[in-house]
Order: structure tokens, then C-alpha cells, then sequence
């Protein structure tokens, strides 16, 4: 066979291993011809109904996610006052659940009749043994399954496209286990009665005289833990059994209200009902060893153990490591963070998804509740200097990561990989702003620096590029910078550095940075002191030195603390005259100069407010130049 | 056999099942585009789909209707980027972990992933003359006529492509 021959049928047979069928050319024209009609509703449905195929583990978590609805809507039940007089009480059916084995868990969609069903078996610990689950084809996308659980295996199996799925993995099935538990409802009912000890919820219980009637809880949910509504469970008033619950306000996360019942307590199942016997001999098997994280971990290694610390501050502490471990580029310690992906999916993600690589932690905020999630989970905003990769700008952004106790091992939290990408805000300056643009949004970007530790990069990353670099009256060229200079950008605003540290920043005439919420340029000198307090002192009628009388001069970029000259103490900085020639200004802390050299209105006012040192001159009595210092010099003499 | 140019030249002018026509014929060079970036079958399948009806919904966009091809192509390339994308951000796991392109068989053999990237990496134009021959099976007659070039051109372009293809396969071997 030639050579030519031989690559021909190379990509013959390539071409026929891409699959082509006319049920793709309809689907397309039945998405287009939805398209031009504007019925987006029956694209959706199209979509759902042509070739929309996940892979297997998509069915998987789509199937957890359900199981985990329950338990995420019972966790942040509240508890009404008990306004009317009940002989039932919640431990009544925990402890009917005792010796219960088995139990038949069916799962409601309105307006479906045919619902999930699950079939349970628990061993004498109550941990699961064995379960089924049948979904119908409303459920999944990819048509009806059934899944199992049983003896360390784990399998699903769709039926459409006959695809088998299968496990084996004891660590890999205690996630499940603990997605299935939370399905039954004696952990409903605990979860309820603990938060009912806790004083966290609010029930109504109505219990009827007739034994046949069912005994009602209804509680609901406050808003500040959860807006989902409320959950009603109905008790059986002979077995004291749980043998319906409703969640009545079509707020969960699938957007639809969901309605269980259990039944078949105690009924045993044999067996072989939770193995799958009725796969067809051609079904697909799937290779799932790409999608097994806790086969690469030890249930330790995966997340960040809370041990004594409070949801907030493992929250914070998980978030921290794990972006501080992305920015050193330990994938290995990021992807344990983050629920145990492997490592160099971990590098990936930063790389190919967020197609920026990050930098720095600027800051990390207080953790908040995500809206109509009422389990552990907590939103973790993280300020960060990011670089993109494409076009190597640096900016910073703002990336709320999830966090959540780990579904095998609630001691421990993980990061949930899923999330860190939905809520991204990007905070960066655009490099066009003009003036009024700049000024606009100038304190809020600021509230992202810390004068006290920020570099030359991070003002970068914050407020963007400085309109020009300078120093002594001279532009100077970014590639070149000495060590001191200062960075001007629009609306007046300057931050001088040295040695790349921040040493000051503010802005002069144009109004717009705001120190303390209430200083800015134009405040009145009276506004000012109501605002700060009074000054201890006033100087009237003080030389600067600006006409000639140059007073002591001083190593540059030196703030001396404390200085002891003619028995003051106080706080010293510079100007230059027009000349560039350097002149230090000695002047006290807290002392108002006013009326300075020979001007009226002319003022000066150096003091500490609220920690942080600013300066402030007055020109007709109001504010015309606001400066803030960084606290600690970047060098001290005493 | 109606070239690409006419079959988008009545799209235009409303006949949507010229369209079809286009589908049927660009088919498997777009899902192979999406394989190769998606690296899953079944995920090809919906950009494929996706990359369909972008350029259905662009087709008076395109300003050359005889570029029709590489301009497909190319919308597939940028929905299937968006399909990853998506899917990172919704499963990051199952997205960054693709390694070997999944079939619902198994994984495709090595000499065929590598084939497939080679094609992929060719020129434009010869890119699209192998796809239409080997993966849409048309002759060299009807590839010329889809393209509305010669025979002679479409049998020189296929010539290269071989060309190429076998001195870019060793290479890519030689480097894995």
C-alpha cells in the first residue's frame, strides 16, 4: 500500500468515526426555524428533547443536586411560636424512627405525574446500606435512569442512551451516602428538632382529634436565614412516621415546588433490587476515572478542617489558602481546597476559564449567606490583583468563592469549584477614563488599597495607569522610574511612591476623593474641625519658607517622628519651590496654620483622624488640598 | 451540485432549506472542529449545533459567500471555546479534566487524535478541502464545485495537504 493510499484511508476512516445523521440537520432547522419565530420556549424544549447529551456524571450530579434539595431546604427551618397547644411533639417521631430499615422515598414535580422515586435500606448505625433511584425522563435531560447503591458500588444507568456508569470506590460512596441520608426524613426531623433547640426556627404544629388525620408542622423560614418559603410535614398520628413533606413557595434552586412521600416503612426489599439486573448486555460503560476525586485523596486531604472555628472563619481561612495557594501556583494544595481536583485541572482552571492568573490578596470581606441556600455554604467575596493572561493587564477583581462543609466529611470545608466563576465583578480602572470618570469611582477603588502596605503595583491594578510619571516638576519614562516619584492621574489625584512603597495620595482643586466620608475638596475649614475636632492650637500668620525663609532641611523621604526641635513634637513633611528646590516644613500635629504666609484663608492643618494621618491646606477657608499619609514611615528616626 | 456561495446566496434571499443543505454537507467537518476542542462527543454535538445557528443567524454577516467554509469553521472553533467555558465555570472538574477525546465507544486511539489535530492545523484552504473529502466523503468533483474552484485546484490543494499531513504527523508523534 502506498503511502498516499494509507493516509487517505487514515482519514476516511477518521471522517467515519465523526458521527452524521439527518436527525441532526432537523434539529438544527427546527432550533433555526424556532429562532426566527422568537419561541424561545420551544427552543428550550427542542434543546431538551434533540441532541442535548451530558456526559454520565452530569446525571450524577444532577441527581445528588435533587437529593441535596431536601436537606438544603430543611437545614434553615424555623420555628413559629407554638401558638397552639400540641401533645405531639418532634421527639416523638425521632423516636419512632428507631429500627426503621426501610423506606420508600418518592419525590414530586408539579404538574409531573410520574415522580423520582428512591428505595432505601439502612444498617443497624443507621448509616445507608443499599438505595435505589428511578428517575423519569423529566427529571434528566439525558431521559430516565436508575441508579444504585449497594454493597461499595456505585451505578447509573441511563436508559436512553444506555449508558452504564459504574464505581467502586468506599470513599467515593460516603458522598453519596451522605446525599442519600439527607433524602430520609428522621434526619429532616432532627435537622428540625436541633435547630428547634437552638431557637432557630419557628413551627406550627396542628395536631386533629380524628387518629386518621394527619398531625401537621408547618414552619417557616426567616428571612434573614432563607426566603424559600416554608416546609409542611405530615405526621402520621399512629406511627408518629413522617408520610409527606411540601415545600410550598417554588423558591428552591430548580425553580419549582417540591412535594416527598414516604411510605413502605420497614417493608424489607430484597436484594437484588438494588443492583442493576435489568441493564441490556450492549449497554455503553463509560470510563468515569477522570471524574474520581476521592480516589486520588484521603478523605483528610480534601479541604480545610473547621476544628474550633466559626463557619466565618473557616470560611475566610479556606478562601484564603485556596486563592494564596493558586497565586503560588500550588495546584496541588488549591485543587484539595477545592473538593479534590486534580492538580493540574486546578492549574487549568486558572489559566484556561478565569484566563487570568492571580496575583495578590488585596482583601478578603465578610463572608455572607447565599440567597435561597439555606445550607452551611457561605460566599466569601476576595478583592484580588489579577493579570490577564491574553493581553497582560493588571486589574483587580472582586471573586465571590463559595465555601461549604465537605459533603463526606462535614468537619471539614472545601471550596466549591462550581461557583468561583458566577459572581465575578471586575473593579478595574479603564485606562481611558477621563476626569469625571476617574473621580467618580476614585474612593470606592481606594477602599481597596491599604495606604500602609500597598506597592506602585497595586495602585496600578486598582486605579489603572497614571496619566504620566513624575518627579521635581519632570515627566519621567515608566521603564526608568527612580525611587521616588509620583504618579498623576486625571482630576488632580497623585500618590507618591518610594522605593515601590505608597507614601501619600490625594488630590488638589477637584473635588471627588472623599477622606472619611465627609472631607473632600471644597469642605469648609469649620466643616472640617466639626468633623475632626477641634485643633489643640492656633498659629496665626506662619512663614512656610516658601518665600525665602527655608527652614530645616532633612533627608529625603524620611518622616521623623517625634522629633524633639525647640521642645515640639510633631510631624514633618516637604514641598519643593518652583525652583525644584527641596524645602522641609516643620510643622505640628494637630495645630491649625492659619492664615499662612501673610495670606488670609491661607491654611494648613497636619493631624491624625480616625488612625490615619492626613494634611489638609485651605485656600479662602476651604479645602484645596487633602493628602493622606502611610502611617508608618518607610524609615523612622527618633 | 450547488457551491456554498449559491447555497448562502439563497439562505439569504430566504430559502432556508438551502440551509439544511449546508448542514448536511459541513456536518461532520464542523463536529470534528468541535471534537477537537471539546474533546466529547456528545458535547461536540451541541456546538455543533450552536455553531449552526450562529452562522444561520450571521449568514448576512458574511461577506464573502464563498468563504462560507472557513467562516463556519471558525464559529464552531468560538462555540466550542464558549461551550468550555460555560461548562468550567458550571463544572470545572469535568471541564478542565479532558485529556483524550471521549467517544460513547471509548476513547479515540491516539493516531487518530493526532490526525485529527494535524488536519485541524492545516491552511485554511486545504483544511477544508480534506474535511469536505475524507469527513463529508464528497469526491474531488464535488468538493470543487462547494467551493467553486477547479477540479485541478481542488486535486493540487488535496496534494499539499497529504504533503503536509505527512511530515506534520511524525513531527507530532516525535513530540508526545
Amino acid at each position: 500500500m502506498t503511502a498516499k493510499n494509507n493516509l487517505e484511508e487514515k482519514l476516511q476512516s477518521l471522517g467515519q468515526l465523526i458521527p452524521s445523521d439527518d436527525l441532526f440537520v432537523e434539529s438544527v432547522m427546527c432550533r433555526i426555524d424556532a429562532a426566527d419565530l422568537g419561541q424561545s420556549g420551544k427552543i428550550q424544549k427542542l434543546k431538551n428533547k434533540l441532541f442535548v447529551r451530558r456526559l454520565i456524571m452530569n446525571r450524577f450530579t444532577k441527581f445528588a443536586a435533587a437529593a441535596v434539595i431536601i436537606i438544603a431546604l430543611v437545614l434553615s427551618i424555623t420555628l413559629l411560636d407554638k401558638s397552639i397547644p400540641s401533645a405531639y411533639a418532634l421527639e416523638q417521631t425521632m423516636a419512632a424512627y428507631d429500627g426503621i430499615r426501610y423506606i420508600h422515598i418518592k419525590d414530586f414535580k408539579d404538574g409531573e405525574s410520574e415522580p423520582k422515586e428512591f428505595w432505601v435500606e439502612l444498617d443497624e448505625q443507621e448509616r445507608v446500606k443499599s438505595f435505589r433511584a428511578s428517575l423519569p425522563a423529566w427529571a434528566e435531560r439525558e431521559g430516565p435512569m436508575i441508579a444504585v447503591w449497594n454493597d461499595g458500588k456505585f451505578q447509573i444507568w441511563g436508559k436512553r442512551d444506555n449508558v452504564l456508569f459504574t464505581k467502586h470506590a468506599e470513599s467515593f460512596g460516603l458522598e453519596i451516602l451522605n446525599l442519600v441520608k439527607q433524602c430520609d426524613p428522621r434526619f429532616m426531623v432532627k435537622d428540625l428538632h436541633q435547630l428547634e433547640t437552638e431557637g432557630k426556627v419557628e413551627i406550627k404544629t396542628s395536631e386533629p382529634e380524628l387518629k386518621s388525620e394527619p398531625i401537621v408542622i408547618t414552619a417557616k423560614y426567616l428571612p434573614q436565614i432563607n426566603d424559600a418559603g416554608q416546609i409542611v410535614l405530615y405526621i402520621d398520628q399512629n406511627t408518629k412516621l413522617v408520610t409527606r413533606a411540601v415545600i410550598n413557595k417554588p423558591k428552591d434552586f430548580d425553580g419549582y415546588q417540591h412535594s416527598w412521600e414516604f411510605s413502605d416503612y420497614n417493608i424489607a426489599i430484597d436484594e437484588s433490587f438494588f443492583t442493576l439486573s435489568e441493564i441490556p448486555e450492549n449497554v455503553k460503560r463509560s470510563r468515569v476515572a477522570r471524574y474520581d476525586r476521592t480516589a486520588r485523596y484521603n478523605l483528610t486531604e480534601i479541604g480545610l478542617a473547621q476544628d474550633k472555628l466559626g463557619d466565618n472563619e473557616i470560611a475566610v481561612e479556606l478562601a484564603r489558602q485556596f486563592i494564596q495557594a493558586v497565586i503560588d501556583k500550588e495546584y496541588d494544595k488549591a485543587g484539595k481546597l477545592c473538593g479534590g481536583i486534580p492538580a493540574d485541572n486546578a492549574e487549568k482552571l486558572e489559566q484556561l476559564i478565569a484566563n487570568k492568573s492571580y496575583k495578590k490578596i488585596l482583601c478578603i470581606e465578610q463572608p455572607t449567606r447565599p440567597v435561597n441556600c439555606s445550607t452551611q455554604a457561605l460566599i466569601v467575596p476576595c478583592v484580588l490583583v489579577a493579570k490577564n493572561l491574553r493581553n497582560l493587564r493588571v486589574f483587580v477583581i472582586r471573586e465571590n468563592i463559595r465555601v461549604e462543609p465537605y459533603m463526606a466529611d462535614p468537619n471539614r470545608w472545601v471550596v466549591d469549584g462550581n461557583s468561583i466563576y458566577k459572581e465575578r465583578l471586575v473593579i478595574t480602572a479603564d485606562p481611558t477614563d477621563t476626569t469625571s470618570t476617574f473621580l467618580k469611582n476614585i474612593n470606592s477603588k481606594l477602599a481597596l488599597l491599604d495606604i500602609n502596605k500597598s506597592t506602585a503595583d497595586d495602585v496600578i491594578a486598582v486605579l489603572g495607569e497614571p496619566w504620566s510619571y513624575r518627579f521635581e516638576h519632570k515627566d519621567l519614562e515608566k521603564d526608568n522610574l527612580p525611587e521616588t516619584y509620583t504618579m498623576t492621574y486625571p482630576g488632580n489625584f497623585i500618590v507618591s511612591i518610594h522605593k515601590n512603597q505608597v507614601m501619600e495620595w490625594g488630590s488638589e482643586q477637584i473635588p471627588g476623593y472623599v477622606f472619611s466620608d465627609s472631607i473632600q475638596i471644597g469642605s469648609t475649614l469649620d466643616d472640617v474641625l466639626k468633623e475632626i475636632g477641634p485643633s489643640a492650637k492656633i498659629v496665626e500668620g506662619f512663614d512656610d519658607g516658601r518665600h525665602g525663609k527655608k527652614n530645616i532641611l532633612y533627608e529625603d523621604n524620611v518622616i521623623y517622628q517625634n522629633m524633639n526641635i525647640n521642645e515640639r513634637k510633631g510631624f514633618c513633611f516637604h514641598w519643593y519651590d518652583s525652583n525644584g528646590e527641596k524645602i522641609k516644613v516643620y510643622l505640628d500635629d494637630n495645630v491649625l496654620y492659619q492664615n499662612m504666609n501673610g495670606t488670609k484663608g491661607l491654611c494648613f492643618y497636619g493631624t491624625i483622624s480616625k488612625g490615619k494621618r492626613i494634611s489638609l491646606i485651605f485656600v479662602d477657608n476651604k479645602v484645596f488640598w487633602l493628602h493622606e499619609y502611610r502611617a508608618e514611615p518607610i524609615k523612622t528616626i527618633e | 451540485m450547488q457551491s456554498d456561495a449559491e447555497l448562502v446566496n439563497a439562505c439569504l434571499n430566504g430559502e432556508k432549506e438551502a440551509f439544511s443543505i449546508l448542514i448536511r454537507r459541513y456536518q461532520r467537518p464542523v463536529r470534528a472542529v468541535a471534537l477537537d476542542v471539546v474533546r466529547d462527543y456528545h458535547l461536540a454535538a451541541d456546538v455543533s449545533q450552536n455553531a449552526f445557528v450562529a452562522a444561520y443567524r450571521n449568514l448576512p454577516a458574511l461577506r464573502k459567500a464563498e468563504a462560507f467554509g472557513p467562516w463556519l469553521m471558525k464559529i464552531t472553533r468560538r462555540c466550542a471555546l464558549d461551550l468550555l467555558q460555560r461548562k468550567s465555570r458550571e463544572s470545572p472538574l469535568e471541564a478542565a479534566s479532558a485529556c483524550g477525546i471521549e467517544s460513547p465507544d471509548g476513547q479515540l486511539d491516539e493516531d487518530k487524535q493526532r490526525l485529527l489535530a494535524a488536519v485541524l492545523q492545516l491552511p485554511e484552504a486545504e483544511k477544508q478541502v480534506v474535511m469536505l473529502r475524507y469527513f463529508s466523503a464528497q469526491n474531488v468533483k464535488d468538493v470543487a464545485d462547494t467551493i467553486g474552484r477547479s477540479v485541478g485546484t481542488v486535486t493540487k490543494q488535496l496534494s499539499r495537504a497529504h504533503k503536509r499531513l505527512r511530515k506534520m504527523l511524525p513531527e507530532m508523534e516525535a513530540k508526545q
